[in-house]
């Protein structure tokens, strides 16, 4: 008898347990439409940028500034949100490259510098989001 | 019908066939059915990520030919193998776990197992539709290789070389990208739904392997209440639906040492249970940096655990091991040495070295983030696994299976090496132990709950305690191993 309850009590705590934490996580993530960290905007800036991607050589590599504060953990978050979206071209901080996306979240904040008035805009996309040459004819 | 569906299915039917030419169990119970499939499904993801790269690598992109090709390939492959086992029969091993007279236990443990499958399934269908693009490092570290592998053409290599950004890690290997990128490739397009399909895959696959491998060696209810323990725990699903490599690495863990397991629980020669071993090992360390330290502590393990064996038959066994292993392993040495650069910690060793490895604090902060994070990611551990070994007991004599001592050392001592890693990294310890700890631990999760649940009396053993030893004399021995050699067709 002493066995049964045992074996019971076994049961019951494994599917008790088990089933509290999977219920648990389901309210959590459907109550909070859990979502991983600063990965909320990458539908937006697939639809944004993805103009972009159509407009660049396939194979191209151009600049990237921007006034993001760090990613999640110190990473550099839309710098890299940007090269998931432009794939293959390739994505490179800092402002040393003929074409270069300025993507600035307080446009009016962030004026550009003296040597940034010297580039070429060739398409504003929206949303503080620049592409530029920065080389002259 | 999806045109990736169509990707997956041939390597699957060959997978499966090859399976059963290794001596797996016929379609009779639900250990062997799962055990199969989930096996079948590793392989077949596993092995295409392989062949599609090694044309990647030849041809610089992968068309209607590679398609073709590839079509024409595991239609051999899977011919081949329905001709071996037409011509001389599969061998087939024969499990006889937990067949007690308790069904009525069998029974309540399935409707529940039942309800945590659906709750968890439930789980992992909405954690994955709000999170199409996976998480962070799954847009960092793989999505972005499946882009540049899909669309690069002749450039694809750029994400594997020194011009990306380092952060996205590019010496990492690309079993997961190469996978995705493949399966694209049939669709013709990229589509969201191909990468949470994967996700959804490797993640059943891996719940099928545990339930299907505990159920073949200890009973179904067993491998039932391991698939409970896992499908119920919480990080596990979040980290199955963030896109990472981490469940896909712990499905190649479990396999190579279920692989072994089975090698040491058959009779005759059977040495293609350590092809398929040394398979898995080898996609392990496809899949992840460390799938690579996995192939030496694994070996290690089971050196360790046969150690009764001489050094002759283990020579023969690690000769069967590595037959399986090479050809993954020529894909790995390939992509290491002739495109990745360096890995970050590798390269950042030194003279720091040495101070890192003889500073305490070091050590101290280690112990202390294991046992944070091991609370804290797998709260079973710590609540509900002892409480259930107390209430049920260990399995009689005759009924342990060996596989638990290679399971747990292998666990272990992959927990001690990502200790040496982080020991030395050159990173902040902190932020390292972090960002990547919990992962870690998810990774190993399996293997402990196959080695816990391999050493825990099943409910029909505890039930079968109470009775008179008359009776218990003319029971069924449980977990016995028999090798049939008739045919199985």
């Amino acid at each position: 008898m002493l066995t049964n309850a045992r074996v019971m009590l076994g049961g019951l705590l494994l599917t008790g347990m088990a089933l509290a934490w999977g219920v648990g996580l389901y309210r959590q993530s459907a109550a909070l439409g859990f979502r991983f960290q600063d990965l909320e905007d990458a539908p937006v800036y697939e639809e944004r940028l993805g103009r972009l991607r159509e407009m660049l050589p396939r194979h191209a590599t151009v600049g990237y500034v921007d006034d993001f504060p760090a990613g999640p953990l110190d990473t550099p978050g839309k710098f890299l949100l940007t090269q998931y979206v432009l794939a293959p071209v390739l994505v490179v901080p800092g402002p040393h490259q003929p074409l270069v996306i300025r993507n600035m979240h307080r446009p009016q904040n962030q004026p550009l510098t003296a040597a940034e008035r010297r580039w070429t805009l060739v398409e504003d996309l929206g949303n503080g989001v620049h592409l530029y040459r920065t080389e002259t004819d | 019908m999806s045109l990736w569906l169509l990707a997956f299915l041939p390597p699957f039917t060959a997978a499966l066939l090859l399976l059963r030419l290794l001596g797996a169990p016929p379609w009779r119970s639900l250990g062997s059915i799962l055990c199969r499939a989930s096996l079948a499904t590793g392989l077949a993801l596993g092995v295409t990520s392989c062949t599609y790269f090694a044309w990647l690598a030849a041809c610089g992109s992968a068309g209607a030919g590679y398609v073709a090709t590839e079509a024409l390939l595991f239609a051999a492959c899977a011919a081949g193998c329905g001709y071996r086992l037409w011509a001389r029969g599969g061998r087939a091993l024969r499990f006889a776990a937990g067949q007690g007279p308790r069904r009525s236990a069998r029974l309540l443990l399935g409707v529940a197992f039942v309800a945590v499958a659906a709750v968890a399934l439930a789980d992992l269908l909405q954690l994955v539709a709000h999170n199409p693009h996976g998480a962070y490092d799954s847009v960092l570290l793989w999505n972005l290789r499946a882009r540049f592998l899909y669309r690069g053409d002749a450039r694809w290599t750029d994400v594997v070389s020194d011009t990306i950004h380092p952060v996205t890690h590019p010496d990492y290997p690309l079993l997961l990208p190469a996978t995705v990128a493949r399966l694209w490739t049939y669709q013709g397009h990229e589509d969201l739904l191909v990468r949470q399909a994967v996700t959804v895959l490797f993640t059943l696959a891996l719940a099928g392997l545990l339930i299907g491998a505990v159920g073949l060696l200890r009973g179904t209810s067993q491998g039932l209440a391991a698939g409970m323990v896992l499908l119920g725990t919480p990080f596990f699903l979040v980290l199955a639906s963030a896109q990472v490599a981490d469940v896909p690495l712990g499905l190649y863990f479990l396999g190579t040492v279920v692989g072994l397991v089975l090698h040491e629980r058959s009779d005759g020669d059977r040495r293609g249970w350590l092809c398929l071993a040394g398979l898995m090992a080898g996609l392990a360390a496809w899949t992840k940096n460390e799938g690579i330290l996995f192939l030496g502590v694994v070996v290690l393990a089971w050196k360790v655990s046969c150690r009764d064996r001489g050094w002759q038959p283990l020579c023969r066994d690690l000769v069967a091991f590595g037959l399986g292993l090479a050809p993954v392993l020529v894909v790995v040495i390939y992509f290491k040495l002739w495109l990745a650069p360096p890995n970050d910690i590798l390269a950042g060793q030194g003279a720091a070295t040495w101070a890192r490895l003889s500073d305490p604090a070091r050590y101290r902060q280690i112990a202390s983030a294991y046992l944070q994070a091991s609370y804290r990611v797998l709260p079973a551990l710590f609540l509900l696994l002892p409480a259930y070994f107390v209430l049920l007991g260990r399995p009689p004599r005759s009924a342990r299976a060996p596989g638990a001592a290679l399971a747990a050392l292998t666990a272990g001592l992959m927990l001690a090496g990502y200790g040496a890693v982080y020991l030395v990294t050159p990173h902040y310890l902190g932020w390292h132990l972090e960002t990547s700890l919990d992962r870690l631990l998810v990774q190993l999760w399996p293997l402990v709950l196959f080695a816990f649940f391999l050493v825990t009396a099943t409910p029909e053993e505890a039930l079968e305690r109470r009775r008179p030893a008359r009776q218990l004399a003319t029971a069924q021995p449980p977990a016995e191993v028999q090798a049939l050699s008739g045919t199985a067709r």
